[in-house]
């Protein structure tokens, strides 16, 4: 449904030094910056799947996402989104696609999300039936149907950013993006929200690119994680295939049999004692450590021979944490 | 419905949403207007002595005075359309997603305002005709002037939306609207009638868009544009407007290029 | 005193960074006042092809007049105009909240912290068209009556200033005032005219309460009808009593914000 090759975008910035002089220069003579937003950019995206686009500040997400949904030009490259052009804008693309910024409002500030939904019905052309049908699915399932005759900017951020989901899905497109839909919202509306991606999905199979900061974002939602670092993709591929080719270490968490131990747990290993690995915390009850794969096995049984272990587990890194370490590496090699 | 209709029929209530501010503003400028030109021609017709200046009596001069800001405003109606600002702050975006031709809206939304700026026009001719008897105006000028009204202001658009979308380049460019603005106000006839230019003055305008907006609608109020003369201006008015939809067209295809929707 | 001066350096220094920053915008904005430069010019030119005399003043002394308002504008613009153009936006959006916090007359931060350096060059070519149709005068100008009106002129700009200022104040108790502008702007057209052409209440009203006519039309009187003391000291006064009008109206605005916002 999403194809992209060779996708580039570079903007052009003046920089300027500091002060007086240097701003007086600038008004004649100007220095320009070549800023390489996007590098040649191949991503495919296919029905029914949630694509995470991750990558820092600045890494290009949201020009990518830009250019995807036709709003941005680019520099180079193909892409075809339900095999239109996205930045020829045709109506009939972009009768089928829905952006969603956290960041940006793009219902209308001074009337009611209901008037403003009315008015997209007409954008959209959507059927009155469908139209009513999928405003009460949408409405109940963000449970916001109260707050339809009160003017957006009244509206909290989390009702807020439920409206706009409403309002991107009332034409039920088939191809989503979401840039940072959770942005600013407390753990409940995060959950909501979703939930209710994940519903949306089930009943349109639609294609979604979705970049958020937030690691349980992309942990609940997406199978498949895209990587992008200065503008090139640095990774492309499932969730647990990232975990099983990049996680360095698995985590042990072992819970000790109460009474057995010392009320104040065992005594914390100093130095290099034999005891493998990092460790993140050591009290009475539980031991958790950081160890490298190769090693884990080995670590388990050197902590069921030592301690009076009532449960262990094992289990992959944090997501974030292997992302961030990802980051990090790559930027140093 | 049609979905211009729908842009068209939000902007009236838009503009009727700020009632008070519109009226005083609109009763301010007016009245301010009008009270400067009738002490400058007073002064005038005093230290001339004589009773028409270059075909106009001085009843005749009010007139028009009080025609300019009425026209103005409904052809060129508002400061700004907010074009650029879209662009500087990203609100563009909105429209390239959504299936709409962005043009067609604004344009909607312009003539909402506009009809509403016409509505007061009628109303202070009305109150003026009462007061004052008809003074030329009969109902075959006004429908004229009105024709003439709607052609300037299709013209005033595409004029202003070629000078907003220099913010693709240009980050602000509200200066460019008031050089507008005050380039239509000498050449279009605002400040002082064109029969008080010289003649080499005159002709030389009668090519240029600004006469178009503001001299020529409100002559063909007055009943001084005979049908030949109309019919050249209403021609002269469309080729312009299709010189400026054009050059229009460039620079939203030029400046969608450039488009960064703010924040990278 | 001299922190003032220091802070007001410390303004310059950053508008001009600013304005320099878009050097399109820039440009222009120098281009447009010299649009409106040419209008004016064109203007009285017109209007002379009909008239030997505009309220009292020949051609040449009208010019004299335009010049003068040129300057005033030209000044107002560089100084304050940018900074009234903000002072609604921060109050509504509560930015006063800062200006309040700091130890600084909150009235001195928001009318100059903004300086326009397009209009300063603006105001370089005003003087340039003063400077002419003080030339081009068949007579030469008195030295007293020279000076007395170069110095009243900043003080025109200055009434420009208040009366700015004062269509805005109500901007406290009122919540939006976007519109505001356009009537001070509108009244604003009456200091482009001789003012002698008013006549009856409206003179009044326009050398008094709504004092445009004040702005350039004294000082040119002063400068082409020779020093008279009733003009210099009815000119001093108005300017003194907005001042104290200004600050009283002010603080009662400010009591009125902080009493009003949570």
């Amino acid at each position: 449904m999403i194809k992209a090759r060779g996708l580039s975008k570079t903007f052009r910035v003046h920089k300027k030094e500091a002060g007086l002089k240097g701003s007086l220069r600038a008004l004649f003579v100007r220095d320009w910056k070549t800023v390489h937003a996007l590098k040649g950019v191949d991503l495919d995206v296919g029905a029914g799947e949630i694509v995470g686009l991750v990558g820092a500040n600045g890494a290009g997400k949201t020009t990518l996402v830009k250019a995807l949904a036709g709003i941005l030009h680019p520099t180079g490259g193909t892409a075809e989104v339900l095999g239109h052009v996205p930045w020829r804008r045709h109506n009939e693309f972009r009768r089928q696609i829905a952006l969603i910024m956290g960041q940006k409002a793009q219902l209308w500030w001074d009337l009611p999300a209901g008037d403003g939904f009315l008015l997209l019905r007409e954008i959209y052309q959507v059927p009155g039936d469908r139209f009513a049908a999928n405003l009460k699915t949408l409405t109940e399932a963000l449970q916001i149907g109260d707050k339809l005759n009160i003017q957006i900017r009244r509206l909290s951020l989390g009702e807020r950013m439920k409206m706009e989901l409403i309002a991107a899905l009332l034409h039920n497109p088939k191809v989503l993006f979401l840039d940072e839909p959770t942005i600013g919202l407390d753990l409940a509306a995060q959950r909501a929200i979703r939930e209710f991606i994940l519903d949306y999905r089930r009943r349109e199979n639609p294609a979604m690119i979705l970049t958020s900061h937030y690691m349980e974002d992309i942990e609940k939602l997406c199978e498949r994680i895209v990587l992008i670092r200065d503008g090139e993709l640095v990774y492309d591929g499932g969730r647990e295939k990232l975990l099983a080719s990049y996680a360095l270490h698995k985590v042990l968490t072992a819970h000790l049999r109460a009474g057995e131990a010392p009320a104040e747990g065992p005594a914390r290993p100093q130095g290099d004692s034999g005891v493998p690995g990092e460790i993140l915390e050591w009290n009475g009850t539980q031991v958790k450590l950081k160890v490298p794969r190769s090693e884990a096995a080995a670590a388990a049984s050197h902590l069921l021979q030592s301690y009076p272990v009532a449960d262990l587990s094992i289990e992959e890194e944090d997501i974030g944490t292997v992302i961030e370490a990802m980051m990090k590496r790559d930027k140093a090699a | 419905m049609n979905i211009a209709w729908i842009f068209y029929l939000q902007g009236v209530k838009a503009a009727l949403s700020y009632r008070a501010e519109f009226w005083i503003n609109f009763a301010g400028s007016v009245g301010s207007q009008f009270c400067v030109a009738f002490f400058l021609w007073k002064a005038v017709f005093l230290a001339r002595g004589t009773d028409t200046l270059q075909g106009f009596t001085f009843a005749g001069l009010m007139l028009y005075s009080l025609l300019v800001p009425l026209v103005e405003r409904s052809v060129m109606a508002p400061d700004m359309m907010g074009i650029a600002g879209e662009i500087y702050d990203g609100g563009l975006s909105r429209y390239l997603l959504y299936p709409l031709a962005y043009f067609q809206v604004k344009y909607a939304s312009s003539l909402a305002q506009s009809t509403l700026y016409q509505g007061q026009t009628a109303v202070i001719l009305a109150v003026y005709a009462a007061v004052f008897g008809s003074s030329g105006i009969t109902p075959v000028s006004l429908m004229m002037g009105l024709t003439a009204i709607a052609f300037a202001g299709w013209l005033g658009f595409w004029l202003l939306a070629n000078l907003e979308m220099l913010a693709f380049w240009a980050d602000n460019v509200w200066s460019l609207a008031v050089m507008n603005r005050m380039a239509g106000w000498l050449l279009g006839g605002g400040m002082i009638p064109l029969a008080f230019f010289p003649a080499w003055a005159r002709s030389a305008l009668e090519w240029l868009p600004y006469i178009r907006l503001l001299s020529f609608p409100i002559r063909c109020l007055l009943g001084q544009v005979g049908w030949s003369e109309w019919l050249f201006g209403l021609v002269m008015t469309v080729a312009w407007s299709l010189v400026f939809a054009g050059t229009a067209s460039l620079l939203w295809r030029k400046g969608l290029r450039v488009y960064a929707g703010v924040g990278i | 005193m001299i922190r003032y001066l220091r802070l007001y350096a410390h303004f310059m220094r950053f508008s001009i960074s600013k304005a320099l920053e878009f050097r399109l915008d820039f440009f222009f904005r120098i281009f447009m006042d010299l649009v409106y430069y040419g209008i004016q010019i064109g203007f009285y030119q017109a209007i002379f092809m009909q008239t030997p005399l505009l309220g009292g003043w020949s051609r040449d002394q009208s010019l004299v007049f335009m010049g003068g308002y040129l300057v005033v504008d030209a000044i107002s613009m560089t100084l304050f105009s940018n900074n009234m153009w903000m002072l609604p936006v921060a109050i509504n959006r509560g930015d006063l909240d800062y200006y309040l916090v700091r130890p600084v007359s909150s009235l001195f931060f928001l009318s100059l912290r903004d300086f326009a350096a397009n209009s300063l060059i603006n105001l370089g070519f005003a003087v340039g068209i003063l400077a002419w149709t003080v030339l081009r005068l068949p007579e030469p100008p008195h030295a007293v009556s020279l000076l007395l009106f170069l110095a009243m002129l900043p003080f025109g700009a200055v009434l420009h200033y208040q009366m700015h200022l004062v269509s805005l104040l109500p901007v406290f108790w009122m919540g939006s005032g976007s519109n505001l502008h356009g009537i001070f702007y509108s009244f604003a057209r009456c200091m482009e005219r001789p003012d002698r052409i008013f006549t009856g209440w409206i003179r009044r009203l326009l050398v008094s309460v709504l004092p445009f006519c004040l702005m350039a039309s004294f000082p040119a009187r002063v400068f082409l009808e020779g020093p008279h003391w009733p003009i210099l000291l009815h000119f001093a006064a108005v300017i003194t009593a907005f001042f104290l009008f200004i600050i009283f109206i002010w603080n009662r605005g400010l009591r009125a914000y902080s009493s009003a916002s949570s």
